[in-house]
């Protein structure tokens, strides 16, 4: 569903991303950890096709993301830390311009399901001002469900939930990695990666470290001890800094 | 206590010089170096060159009796001013900290009142700017006979004391407040009581006062004398006494006059000063909340969005069904309608043009509006002139705001030029709307007996024409700003908000100069063009066929240059990123 080969990002003279390669299969989620400035957002942004890679192939369900930017966008959606919302646009009007962009014709009746699992439904006429960070993080959330993409990126998405948004931002995307999305999170919660992915790949300083499942990876960094703690293979892998 | 106070300062003028350093390492990048030369030299121009080679003062020497009079008017002034601030309806005594200082501050072992001479000490470097630009503006007054030093320090002694007025009144009205008093009641209290004041002083020197003749306005001495004379009767003297010590020392002809000056304006300083630290007012949480909306107003300006800056935004009513909008370039008309202005819509368009056509003949028999209306087509066509020139600077529902939001936009699955065109259209739509009223205004308006040459076809081309490039000309400028906030988004960013600096003003100025440059080149073909056109036509249809032909040849060549300019920076869009154009 998500093949990347050789993606590469530089500006100017700085190498943000070092010729990068993994795939993501339908129903699988793959966490993407590294420590500060490692090079996660950039390559979610590069595949998201929100800014051009310097060099790569990039396909998302079975469309380049290159040479059919269009084809491959239809199937995507794509979740920053924080919710971009339009200031003048109630929750109501959030999903119905989504809905144009996209070209959902009756919008209305997938946007009140999904509005009503993210606990939203009651705030359909109200303004981004109004709501707090979470709620506006869950409309971003509704928003980008919209569509029905087949695969999805979210760059920490747990940032501002409280712990009852946090298990159901947890279930919906189990959920949907279930009804066969390919997802890719970005995340420094080492636990929300244990509980929700099915594979890891560790980035630092812009080149792999390690992907596979949680086991391979786990495996590959344990030393040979059983039980060793995702963190812990987080530490031993990235060396413990940024460095 | 000293200790504390010491600390304070440090941060203070630690934070000032890291101010000062930073902005001079800035400098390094070509955007505000360019700046910066660019608003020296406009500083330079501005301020100093007149001083040197501009106008000389006016030299006048000021008899003791008219400068009596001119202190006198300036103590009313000032008075006047104080019984405003006392009048105005305001919130609960804030003073001004940023989130840092309350985070750390209000939480120290601080006693209230180091925190209000921290607040003060901090005060007085925009007290010293707006002194500065004061004594900057006064400078040819031929009343401030002084040299810079003395004016820099006379504004700065009127301006501090006011601005502890100001702290002090809104401490006396939170006490109020506290006590249970409502806006209402408090502004009836005061202004009962500056009432009282006024009735009384009046019924006291009522038999001493007379009213001015025709003489006393013969001239500035003349009247200056009839002012002193009514000044110095009964407790006027003594009740204006110390807003005259006040501005006394930005009139002191030399240093001698203004040291005398000084030792009663800085006791009704200090007296002010010991009303201020003694008042017994918490100002801790208004204080807060104050600084949390201006980080917050700050915020909202850094990303362009200037309208939340200011209020929050309500929910509206669709300005038309988005699931009917044929092609997806209308979602964000649709959007980007829902952030302007209630007011802009079709109806009001509708509404407002019949109200004209309706009102024009209607009034058409009116001598009084005849005589006018030479006049009100005259003024409509300025008026016009000014929203084609400005009106794209103004009119921002557009990328510009939407920058913060590249990220998503991106994910559209969507070509970059639908979105640059979907993302113009607004700006284009209710600019053009505007115009067409105004020329629709000045059609029906600019006629006269005296200009025999505007007959009603002349009228109805040139409004036909100028409608029909209205708004490729509204377009165009739109597409130049989208252009320059998607190739500079650096500089965008950097000319929103309340950011500081020559630089910073510099950069205003180029991205102006070079935005009018851009738009004078894309206009040179189609102007070029017409003109062709005009002389051609004119040789086969007469004149105001012959201007339409012209216009319709301006608006197409328009129109093919902002094709290609919506599908050039539509591949700009989709290759940009904002992030990395942002790096310092």
């Amino acid at each position: 569903m998500i093949e990347v080969s050789g993606l590469r990002k530089q500006y100017g003279d700085f190498t943000a991303v070092h010729d990068l390669s993994f795939a993501v299969a339908a129903g699988q989620v793959l966490g993407l950890v590294g420590p500060n400035g490692a090079g996660k957002t950039t390559t979610l942004r590069c595949i998201a096709g929100i800014i051009p890679p310097t060099a790569g192939h990039i396909t998302l369900a079975n469309h380049d993301l290159l040479k059919d930017p269009i084809g491959a966008k239809r199937k995507l959606a794509f979740f920053p830390d924080e919710p971009r919302l339009f200031d003048y646009l109630t929750v109501r009007q959030h999903l119905a311009f989504v809905a144009r962009i996209y070209g959902v014709d009756n919008h209305e009746t997938i946007a009140q399901p999904l509005l009503e699992e993210f606990e939203i439904a009651d705030k359909a006429d109200q303004m981004p001002g109004e709501l707090s960070r979470g709620m506006k993080q869950k409309l971003a959330i509704a928003c980008g469900l919209l569509h029905g993409p087949q695969v999805l990126f979210f760059d920490e998405p747990l940032t501002g939930l409280d712990p009852l948004g946090i298990r159901r931002m947890k279930n919906s995307i189990i959920q949907r990695a279930r009804d066969g999305a390919a997802i890719i999170l970005s995340s420094h919660l080492l636990s929300l990666l244990e509980e929700v992915c099915t594979h890891v790949l560790i980035l630092k300083k812009g080149n792999k470290i390690a992907n596979g499942t949680l086991t391979e990876v786990s495996t590959q960094f344990s030393n040979g001890e059983a039980n060793v703690s995702l963190e812990e293979v987080f530490i031993r892998a990235t060396g413990g800094s940024e460095h | 206590m000293l200790n504390i106070l010491r600390a304070l300062i440090y941060l203070r003028l630690t934070t000032l010089q890291n101010v000062v350093i930073s902005r001079f390492k800035r400098l390094k990048q070509p955007k505000y170096l360019l700046g910066g030369i660019a608003g020296i030299v406009y500083v330079y121009f501005m301020f100093f060159r007149r001083t040197r080679f501009g106008q000389a003062r006016t030299e006048m020497d000021l008899s003791s009796e008219m400068l009596t009079a001119v202190l006198s008017i300036a103590a009313l002034a000032l008075l006047l001013a104080a019984l405003i601030c006392w009048l105005w309806p305001r919130e609960r005594s804030a003073l001004k900290f940023s989130e840092a200082e309350i985070a750390f501050l209000f939480p120290a072992p601080l006693s209230r009142r180091t925190i209000i001479n921290y607040q003060l000490i901090g005060a007085q470097v925009g007290i010293l700017f707006t002194a500065l630009i004061a004594s900057f503006f006064s400078r040819g007054w031929s009343v401030t006979q002084g040299d810079a030093g003395i004016r820099l320090l006379g504004w700065w002694i009127v301006v501090a004391t006011f601005s502890l007025h100001l702290m002090g009144s809104s401490f006396v009205l939170t006490q109020l407040l506290d006590r249970g008093y409502t806006s209402l009641r408090r502004f009836l209290i005061i202004a009962s009581l500056a009432i009282g004041i006024v009735v009384g002083i009046g019924a006291w020197i009522w038999k001493d006062i007379y009213a001015p003749s025709s003489t006393d306005f013969e001239s500035f001495s003349a009247f200056s004398s009839y002012l002193v004379a009514i000044l110095n009767v009964g407790p006027l003297p003594w009740l204006l006494w110390p807003l005259k010590a006040i501005v006394k020392p930005l009139f002191a002809p030399d240093w001698i006059a203004f040291s005398q000056a000084l030792l009663p304006a800085i006791l009704i300083y200090a007296l002010h000063y010991a009303w201020v630290v003694r008042s017994e007012v918490s100002f801790e949480e208004a204080s807060i909340a104050k600084a949390e909306k201006r980080a917050a107003r700050t915020a909202a300006f850094k990303q362009g969005r200037y309208r939340l800056a200011n209020k929050k935004a309500k929910a509206r009513a669709a300005p038309f069904n988005i699931g009917r909008a044929k092609r997806v370039e209308f979602a964000f008309v649709w959007k980007n309608l829902l952030a302007s202005a209630s007011y802009l819509r079709l109806r009001t368009f509708l509404v407002a043009a019949s109200i004209l056509i309706v009102g024009n003949s209607v009034l058409s028999g009116n001598m009084f509006y005849l005589a006018m209306r030479p006049a009100i087509g005259v003024a409509m066509l300025v008026f016009g002139a000014y929203l084609l020139a400005f009106g794209p600077y103004v009119a921002r529902q557009d990328l510009r705001s939407d920058l913060p939001n590249t990220d998503i936009l991106k994910t559209y699955p969507l070509q970059g030029w639908q979105i640059i065109l979907g993302e113009i259209l607004t700006p284009v739509v209710v600019l053009t709307a505007m115009l067409w009223l105004v020329l629709l205004g000045a059609s029906l308006t600019a006629q006269s007996p005296r200009l025999p040459w505007l007959t009603p076809e002349v009228r109805i081309y040139g409004g036909l024409g100028l409608g029909l490039i209205a708004p490729f000309l509204c377009a165009i400028q739109i597409l130049t700003l989208n252009a320059a906030a998607v190739i500079f988004p650096a500089w965008i960013q950097n000319n929103q908000g309340p950011s500081g600096g020559v630089d910073v003003m510099g950069q205003r100025l180029l991205f102006m100069a070079g935005n009018i440059l851009v738009i004078g080149i894309a206009l040179i073909p189609a102007l070029a063009l017409g003109v062709l056109v005009l002389f051609l036509s004119r040789l086969l249809a007469v004149d105001a066929v012959a201007v339409l032909f012209a216009m319709v040849t301006v608006a197409a060549t328009l129109g093919a240059e902002i094709w290609v300019g919506v599908r050039l920076l539509g591949k700009q869009f989709d290759s940009f990123d904002l992030s990395a154009e942002l790096r310092p």
